[in-house]
């Protein structure tokens, strides 16, 4: 039978006033069924042993590390500040800024003018991205050229537009979709949010290929599911997410009926997007799984959770269990049987449907109370309509402990490293679960989490890989990315076949547990190839190519006047597309050999400028570091020095290394 | 047509010679592995090839029940996904027949163990893909706490050859549980335009990659083991592979080329031990399409079928079929009683199959029935741990025999041939 915790439920109030989600969840008695494992590693533990990072990086100083933590990393239109130092060091400060009409985005600049400290700082700049009216209006007018219309078309409107049509008009929406990720990501300022949009995107992922109504429907799963609560309620967004037609069709809810029950869902309801296979206990039977010491539905004042004729589910006395059960997963299933969207089947000849829910009570299990997460009672009444039964299944789920232990670990993985502390994951699902029924729940437990000391911790920095699409994204906003994105236009299809190639082409991740979120998945030689391999891509090989995105020869020429050594072209590079300079400067100071340069990405750049130790047989001719080179060869690709591939061939690197790919 | 992508491993020696490798002493990009690749690096392995049937497969529509009460309790339970005894090809007169689209397996059955519905202990049945997954590659049914694969631990109970370039592959994009904590995995998904940037400065560009990576941290291992790849890679003419049994050629399905690209780098004699493959498509909870030629579980089992008997005739043509053991298995079977959506949800127990010229063709294990009272939670239940087909592999084909306890070390399981080898 059940167990009680030992700990009363006075014991609880008394101590912290309100229940603690870590005490609902952990360290209650060891009696009664138990999951298999109570944290879900399947990081680097899991892969290889941890080393850690690469051994060749600088460590950027707190305004880079949480630019590159909340978002696609710092913006470059105007060079870091350094510390006074050496003079005879190539300093930042040194370099002439000429493109001030770009100088109030630069993101570095912009964080360092948000207080007096690291503290004052960040708390800031956490408010500013997480405020919904932050002005990011320069963006919005960039993107407001561009036909984008299917991301704001209604539901039944693409569905009728849409369903009949023929490829290029039924995958148009998807593929706004996935072009504009790219194009929010590089430019706009709601960098915590786009990043957030990414997160939810995987943990309700939806692969989009499988099927016409998915590719229709995607605008409205990005925009109505995704981006209006990414931010918001979680409740909300899993219960408007299991009657999308996005949704139902991923998971085959839209079948699951009284002639054949389809658990495909629910399954995921509390595996992937609520409890987490952390709260699993397998093939148990109901009654022999722990419960949890109280119920978690009594104080969330949820009239349906207290309506008598609901079953009462917020009863102080009914015992819910702290993990779910196989039995669990296929009475939800019943209850949520019944949910359908209007497709072409069920509508009129000549309507292609609309893509709308609605529920079919003939379809609906409603004859049978049913049992879940309520220790085997069968709590929820016989004879509901689908619509309100289905509900219910949400709020048990979204509202229980485990949900808010599970959530806030991914949340923390996404934001702080692949194995985050404990005790930060703990803070974030208390804040999660004291917030249940509040419309910023999600925003409230991402400021837990972002002003944490974990996440400012220094030592956490670099425990994450940037995945490809953050990555390269990254590059593009360090590189002075020149593009706007449009679904059509030749280049921009052009890059999105290229990073097709890395193994992250967006919304293809075909199972429903999301791309993963650990390092050990993307650092294989193969997506590192085909994330350089974007990169090299998106550079101009010519002057001023206008195919591609980044003009580095033009940065270069604007930020630098005269002719510049080697030294200083690689010396300002790797502030720009770095964020910062270390103490004592990267390329190290002039007169030096390559070989003593202070850093790893000096000494590569310096080495790679000067083509120096290569037997003077790869390519071109090598040039002392500190000799000025003609700014006017720079846009040339002439014998011997080819300059202007070989200043892209700098940046390339630089933006290939392990400086730029850890986060 | 499937896009192939490569990750090969940092191999362990390179640490010795990396030092060679200052880009001053390179006239051109030589890291070292095409002139020893093109000299014969003659490793001759034994060969594991696991292949993983990702989502469910529906056991009961690949050995299909023919006769007796199994066929009607069968019967009863499908519609949609039922085949009609006339169909399947007959199994050694078992009552049982393969997938009527399994005929290039069937021609080759003398040498392939049909094991029935293997699956974890009773006491450890899951049916979350994932977990069942995780445990089974683990090799720890119940247990997830293991830090690798039971793929891994069998590598490691090999002496590798000091020469080997490397000792396992995925024919993937990241490494497969079952190879989890072996760092010598080479993950092969494509042979073409494998390369950062080839233009200008694309030598001195991977040489400099290298220093830019020459680091002991795990990205720095990473970043290396890239750049060699590149090289490695770039050596080999992966594109014009073909099998010697010109009879049996190797379809050109993912699966087909995933096994025509293991043989042929295992050919190379690199020191190949283990490759793992996976194939997805069989969580069929609406439209299983038992019989369709052209998409679901139909086309499935025929591409798996086809591929295997490729990769099987191919080596035994060279000579070298006593080296090679195919395992194919999925993370658990499907409800005996078909959905309503003419699919089939997640069950337990599941036949697994294995091939090779040291396999005592037949069916194996024991069949536990599917009455309504036989099942549970309408499912077959597991007869044979799965473990102990793998485990009969290792010790009857690879020579591992005393080497079961380290491979799967739970203390509480022991052992029990199978029988096929």
């Amino acid at each position: 039978m059940s167990t009680t915790n030992p700990l009363s439920r006075r014991g609880f109030l008394t101590a912290g006033g309100v229940a603690g989600v870590t005490g609902l969840v952990a360290g209650a008695g060891s009696a009664g069924i138990q999951p298999r494992y109570n944290v879900r590693i399947d990081g680097p533990t899991r892969k290889g042993a941890v080393i850690g990072g690469s051994e060749n990086v600088e460590l950027p100083p707190f305004a880079v590390r949480v630019l590159n933590k909340m978002g696609f990393g710092p913006a470059r239109r105007e060079l870091g500040t350094v510390a006074a130092g050496d003079p005879d060091v190539i300093m930042a400060t040194g370099f002439e800024n000429l493109t001030s009409s770009f100088a109030t985005q630069d993101d570095v600049a912009h964080f360092l003018a948000l207080g007096s400290n690291d503290n004052e700082r960040l708390a800031n700049y956490v408010d500013e991205q997480l405020d919904p009216d932050l002005d990011d209006s320069a963006f919005e007018q960039q993107f407001a050229q561009y036909d984008y219309s299917t991301l704001s078309d209604p539901l039944s409107t693409a569905f009728s537009d849409r369903e009949c049509a023929d490829f290029g008009t039924y995958d148009r929406p998807r593929r706004e979709v996935e072009m504009a990720a790219f194009f929010r990501a590089t430019y706009s300022r709601r960098q915590l949010f786009e990043l957030m949009v990414d997160f939810w995107h995987n943990h309700l992922n939806v692969y989009a290929f499988l099927d016409r109504d998915i590719r229709v429907s995607f605008a409205s799963w990005d925009r109505d599911i995704i981006r209006r609560h990414a931010f918001g309620n979680f409740y909300k967004m899993i219960v408007r997410s299991a009657r999308h037609v996005t949704m139902l069709r991923y998971l085959d809810n839209f079948v699951n009926g009284d002639d054949g029950i389809n658990e495909n869902y629910c399954r995921e309801l509390f595996e992937l997007h609520c409890m987490g296979a952390e709260n699993y206990a397998g093939n148990a039977r109901q009654r022999d799984v722990e419960v949890l010491p109280e119920n978690p539905y009594a104080a969330l004042n949820d009239p349906e959770l207290e309506n008598p004729s609901l079953g009462f589910l917020a009863d102080p006395t009914l015992e819910i269990a702290k993990f779910y059960v196989d039995d669990d997963v296929l009475e939800a299933a019943q209850a949520m049987s019944g949910w359908r969207y209007e497709d072409l089947s069920n509508a009129s000849p000549g309507n292609c449907g609309s893509g709308l829910f609605y529920a079919d009570e003939d379809a609906h299990i409603s004859d049978a109370t049913k049992a879940v997460l309520t220790a085997g009672v069968a709590a929820i009444p016989s004879n509901l309509d689908a619509e309100t039964e289905g509900r219910l299944i949400c709020k048990l789920t979204a509202y229980h402990p485990g949900t808010a232990t599970y959530v806030a670990r991914k949340l923390c993985t996404r934001l702080i490293s692949d194995n985050p502390p404990q005790s930060v994951v703990d803070a974030a699902a208390q804040t999660f679960f004291d917030n249940r029924r509040a419309g910023d729940q999600i925003a409230k437990t991402l400021r837990t989490i972002l002003l944490s000391d974990e996440f400012k911790d220094a030592a956490n920095y670099g425990a994450k890989i940037k995945r490809p699409f953050e990555y390269i994204v990254s590059v593009l906003r360090a590189g002075g990315c020149q593009h706007d994105f449009r679904v059509g236009e030749n280049d921009s299809e052009d890059f999105l076949n290229r990073f097709d190639d890395t193994a992250q082409e967006l919304f293809t991740w075909r199972t429903p547990d999301g791309f993963p979120d650990y390092r050990g998945h993307w650092q294989g030689a193969s997506n590192l190839v085909q994330c350089w391999r974007t990169i090299d891509w998106a550079f101009d090989e010519d002057f001023e190519d206008q195919d591609r995105f980044m003009r580095a020869v033009s940065i270069t020429r604007l930020n630098i006047n005269g002719n510049p050594s080697a030294r200083r072209i690689v010396e300002f590079w790797c502030n720009w597309l770095f964020g910062f300079t270390p103490a004592g400067s990267w390329a190290g100071t002039a007169g030096t050999l390559y070989q003593n340069a202070p850093t790893t990405a000096g000494r590569v750049g310096l080495q790679f400028m000067t083509q120096q130790g290569f037997g003077g047989e790869n390519d071109a001719a090598i040039y002392p570091a500190d000799e000025p080179i003609d700014r006017d060869d720079l846009k040339t690709n002439s014998f011997p020095f080819y300059w202007h591939q070989r200043l892209i061939g700098l940046v390339k690197l630089l933006a290939w290394s392990p400086q730029m790919l850890q986060r | 047509m499937k896009k192939h992508r490569i990750n090969l491993p940092r191999r362990r020696f390179l640490a010795g010679a990396a030092t060679g490798l200052s880009a001053g002493a390179l006239g051109g990009v030589g890291l070292g592995f095409s002139q020893r690749v093109k000299a014969g690096v003659n490793v001759q392995t034994k060969l594991l090839v696991y292949i993983f049937l990702r989502g469910g497969m529906d056991g009961l529509s690949f050995m299909i029940p023919t006769a007796g009460a199994n066929h009607t309790n069968y019967f009863n339970a499908r519609q949609a996904t039922y085949v009609d005894p006339s169909q399947p090809l007959d199994l050694f007169g078992s009552g049982f027949g393969l997938h009527p689209f399994c005929p290039d397996l069937h021609q080759i059955s003398s040498r392939v163990a049909f094991i029935h519905a293997c699956g974890h202990p009773l006491d450890a049945l899951t049916r979350s893909h994932f977990d069942a997954q995780e445990e089974i590659e683990l090799g720890t049914p119940g247990e997830q706490s293991s830090q690798n694969g039971f793929i891994a631990r069998y590598l490691q109970t090999i002496a590798h050859d000091p020469e080997a370039i490397f000792t396992a592959m995925a024919a993937n994009s990241s490494t497969p549980v079952s190879l989890a904590g072996y760092s010598d995995v080479a993950t092969l998904e494509s042979p073409s335009g494998f390369s950062p940037n080839s233009g200008r400065y694309a030598d001195t560009h991977l040489i400099m990659l290298n220093e830019l990576y020459n680091g002991a941290g795990e990205l720095d291992l990473a970043g290396q083991a890239t750049v060699e790849a590149v090289e490695l890679i770039n050596s080999f003419d992966l594109d014009n592979y073909s099998s010697a049994d010109p009879a049996h050629p190797y379809p050109n399905t993912g699966i087909g080329r995933d096994l025509a690209l293991i043989a042929q780098l295992w050919g190379l004699n690199l020191g190949i031990s283990a490759a793992t493959v996976d194939k997805g498509g069989w969580d069929t909870h609406t439209f299983q399409n038992v019989l369709n030629p052209n998409g679901g579980f139909g086309r499935n089992v025929s591409e798996v079928s086809e591929a295997v008997r490729a990769m099987y005739s191919d080596l035994a043509a060279r000579g070298r079929g006593d080296d090679l053991a195919i395992i194919i298995q999925s993370e658990f079977g499907r409800q005996v009683s078909e959905n309503g959506n003419f699919g089939t949800d997640h069950g337990f127990g599941n036949p697994m199959v294995v091939v090779g010229r040291l396999v005592n063709g037949g069916v194996y294990g024991t069949f536990p029935g599917i009455a309504t009272a036989e099942r549970q939670g309408d499912a077959v239940v597991p007869t044979t741990d799965f473990r102990d087909v793998h485990a009969t592999v290792f010790d009857r084909i690879m020579g591992k025999g005393g080497d079961i306890g380290t491979i799967f070390p739970d203390p509480n399981y022991s052992y029990t041939p199978v029988g096929f080898a």
